[in-house]
């Protein structure tokens, strides 16, 4: 897997959610984006791919009886 | 029930020699000297709104202190009572309300400048107008992490919440003001609200009793929202049976939150009879008991009450639950996505105007793709059945409620957050009631903690064992010394 350039995309994030950061806010970003990243990429499990019910939703709630 | 409170220092916790002082009592010993006649909510009421209002600033519990609503509602329960008016034990009980709750009397301020301060304006959460339809006595709003998620920030003009054992450490979040307010006797309960741990954390470190709800089972309406799916109210106490006495009026269905849960409310304190015989205890030990970062003398606190417990009749057995360092992330990952869609617009508008250890936490909510965030609740489904199936076999399981005692405020590095264990919030994306209670204290005389996890809407079951524990010992009554605070106040 290749290094993260986490300068460059807490960049581009930041940008696309036109969030307007500090530099020292955007330095603790950086730093702290590879764990961030590894975090959710752990949630990806191999268990997970045919894993039933994924997401649950009942179109039922929103109508009264 | 006679409260004798005590102080730490002493490894014998049954070693309870100190008769009650300083006005703190439990709610149970409170209603009992209400009813007989040996004191008055006035009286409580008043020594209670001096003290915290005298420590204040040394503690920062409260952002607004409701002084003359106090006495009122004081003055009213009174006469309720010499009236033969009774409208249960929470009748003129002094409590702290959780500064994200909507109360009639007060601002709301989420501790934030973003916050619009017409936000719940006039009108009382569900919550709060049941403790107000019981008699109950309101302190005040009470300090909570700016929008029950990030740190204080001294520059934004909120109090800054110190714990009582010692000020230079952390109080913990979200709910610190009520967490504080109970230990140090500046209210005899209150409301917190725990969307990864903000109930349990609290109460954790600062030596008392916190219970998490099932999800749904207090309305959760007029309570400015965090993690909308993860999201509960619960209630903070020194003793399990007094959260029992809070959580009897707060539950119940309320058409104005539509998580709310239709199910019925028992008369929790009803249950709380001290036989723990035939109660099957679960140790789920990888991660919760073994991880590298969990402090050696909170898992032996923990240990030594399983013991205890195992003593009194109940069975214990070490298990497994798989995913447990994933369900710390699931957790955090929903809770800031979710976090993060109700703030945008203001994190695009107004950043500087939250405070600087709550904006970056927040915008982390940008970092995460949309398939993170649906991959999060796939995994959520599946550690809800594993959850499941661990309590075919156990009644409740127990684990640590921190990995630590309360750290130096000094020390603290939010990214440290990302990396080290928790022990609470697998049980928001599960749902289920948990409760933290004390479980001895460090040599240092910091409180410790455990925590007691049941099925979904078995609060009865999660008290009963806690409460079965706090007979057996009086951790839940050591005071921190305040006294020294209270004196330089003066």
């Amino acid at each position: 897997m290749p290094a993260l350039d986490s300068e460059a995309i807490i960049t581009s994030l930041l940008a696309a959610a036109q969030l307007t950061v500090s530099e020292e806010e955007k330095a603790r970003m950086v730093k702290d984006y590879p764990i961030v990243r590894g975090n959710a990429d752990a949630l990806y499990l191999t268990e997970l791919e045919s894993f039933e019910p994924a997401v649950k939703f009942n179109p039922a709630d929103y109508y009264t009886a | 029930m006679t409260t004798q409170l005590t102080k730490p220092g002493t490894t014998d916790s049954n070693a309870v020699t100190t008769t009650a002082s300083k006005g703190i009592l439990t709610i149970a010993d409170a209603a009992a000297a209400l009813r007989d006649g040996t004191i008055t909510s006035m009286a409580i009421t008043t020594d209670i709104v001096e003290k915290a209002i005298s420590l204040n600033e040394a503690l920062g519990t409260y952002v607004t202190i409701t002084q003359d609503l106090a006495l009122e509602q004081a003055a009213q329960a009174d006469a309720a009572f010499a009236a033969g008016e009774d409208r249960g034990p929470l009748q003129g009980i002094p409590l702290a309300i959780k500064d994200i709750i909507a109360m009639k009397g007060a601002g709301t301020t989420a501790n934030s400048r973003v916050l619009d301060p017409e936000w719940g304006a006039g009108t009382d959460a569900p919550v709060v107008a049941r403790l107000r339809a019981a008699g109950s006595v309101f302190v005040g709003k009470s300090t909570t992490s700016e929008f029950a998620f990030g740190m204080p920030d001294p520059t934004k003009g909120f109090p800054v919440p110190h714990n009582p054992w010692d000020v230079e450490r952390t109080p913990a979040g979200s709910s610190s003001g009520t967490g504080i307010a109970v230990a140090a006797g500046l209210a005899l309960g209150g409301l917190g609200t725990d969307t990864g741990g903000s109930v349990r954390g609290p109460a954790c470190v600062n030596g008392h009793t916190g219970l998490k709800v099932t999800f749904g089972r207090v309305p959760k309406s007029g309570v400015v929202p965090l993690g909308f799916s993860l999201d509960s109210v619960g209630p903070m106490a020194r003793s399990a049976y007094d959260c029992a006495l809070l959580l009897e009026v707060m539950a119940g269905y309320d058409a104005s939150d539509p998580n709310a849960a239709d199910v019925p409310v028992p008369k929790y304190s009803e249950f709380l009879d001290g036989d723990v015989d035939g109660i099957r205890i679960g140790l789920p030990m990888p991660y919760f008991f073994d991880h590298e970062a969990l402090d050696p003398d909170v898992r032996d606190a923990v240990l030594a009450g399983v013991g205890k417990l195992v003593g009194m009749g109940a069975t214990a057995e070490e298990m497994a639950l798989p995913y447990a360092a994933e369900a710390k992330e699931a957790n955090h990952l929903i809770l800031v996505a979710e976090a993060y869609a109700y703030h945008r617009n203001n994190l695009v508008n107004r950043w500087s105007d939250y405070g600087d250890l709550t904006r970056p936490n927040l915008a982390r909510g940008a970092f995460y793709t949309a398939g993170d965030v649906a991959q999060a609740n796939r995994f959520r489904s599946m550690w809800a059945g594993e959850v499941a199936k661990a309590f075919q076999k156990y009644d409740v399981l127990i684990t640590p409620s921190a990995p630590n005692p309360a750290q130096l405020v000094k020390d603290m590095d939010p990214s440290h957050r990302l990396v080290q264990p928790m022990y609470t919030g697998h049980w928001n994306l599960t749902g289920l009631p948990a409760v933290a209670i004390p479980s001895g204290f460090t040599a240092g005389g910091l409180p410790l903690s455990m925590q007691i996890i049941g099925k979904p809407f078995a609060e009865a079951t999660v008290l009963k064992v806690a409460d079965a524990y706090q007979r057996a010992t009086s951790w839940h009554l050591m005071v921190p010394p305040v006294e020294a605070l209270y004196d330089t106040a003066r």
